[in-house]
């Protein structure tokens, strides 16, 4: 029986790969959203759980004046969570930067 | 947007065969090849990660739809072989999970000496680091235990 027509051909390929990397997942407030109200802290999810101890977040605003007061908490019940405390802030734009340690060592 | 090129030389420049009928010897010359093609891709995370993140359902967020194609041009030792570009291009989609990647492709013939019919490509990776994190995930030198550098360093 021929479960695969003779002009179909399937190829499985398994192979290695390395991806550990901690990605972002989502954000609150969301990536490239606006929102009413300012917030008092970032909120990042990532793909992995994370090393904060080598895991940064940077939060600028439009003239590139930094409005996070430089700390970065892991939620004490979800290590793929970071809480980014932030400065009162006003309206504008504002740029989030970020750079973290997977626990498996891989640096994203 | 990735892409490639290369150039393929055959281990021997001709094939000699004899016909078993007539008894007459004959030679086919092996071209040389240049390969080339590339591939077109658009990640549904990077979209929710870095640009915007349009609260779309959890599946779309994790497909990369894709485009590869790759080509063969005979460039030299093909005289008289007939022997013309030959390639296909494949549209496919990829789901990107957080220990496998499931892909799956077409692959379209782009002539007549390409190929007669539509085929599939459907490929399956395991992060073995991540299914097997104490194991052979681990590094096999050094310590394993080590402290990691900080970002920056």
């Amino acid at each position: 029986m021929h479960y695969l027509s003779t002009r179909v051909r399937l190829f499985l390929l398994l192979c290695l790969a390395s991806t550990a990397h901690a990605l972002l997942d989502h954000a609150s407030p969301r990536v490239g959203s606006t929102v009413v109200a300012a917030p008092t802290e970032l909120l990042l999810w990532f793909t992995q759980k994370l090393e904060p101890a080598f895991s940064a977040v940077e939060v600028r605003d439009a003239s590139g004046a930094r409005v996070d007061d430089g700390r970065v908490q892991l939620d004490s019940s979800d290590a793929s969570l970071l809480h980014v405390p932030l400065k009162p802030l006003v309206r504008g734009s504002y740029e989030v930067r970020w750079r973290v340690l997977s626990v498996d060592t891989h640096t994203t | 947007m990735t892409g490639q090129v290369g150039y393929s030389w055959p281990t021997r420049s001709s094939t000699s065969s004899v016909d078993p009928d007539t008894g007459l010897a004959s030679s086919t010359p092996n071209p040389q090849f240049l390969t080339y093609g590339f591939t077109l891709q658009y990640s549904m995370p990077y979209l929710k990660s870095s640009v915007v993140d349009l609260d779309l359902p959890a599946f779309l967020n994790h497909l990369i739809s894709i485009v590869e194609t790759q080509f063969a041009t005979p460039v030299a030792n093909n005289s008289g072989t007939g022997v013309g570009t030959t390639g296909t291009i494949n549209p496919g989609v990829i789901c990107v999970g957080n220990c496998f990647q499931v892909g799956l492709e077409a692959i379209v013939p782009v002539n007549h000496a390409s190929g007669t019919g539509v085929g599939v490509l459907a490929q399956l990776h395991l992060y073995l680091d991540d299914i097997f994190p104490k194991t052979i995930g681990r590094p096999l030198f050094g310590p394993q235990t080590g402290t990691p550098q900080p970002p920056g360093n």
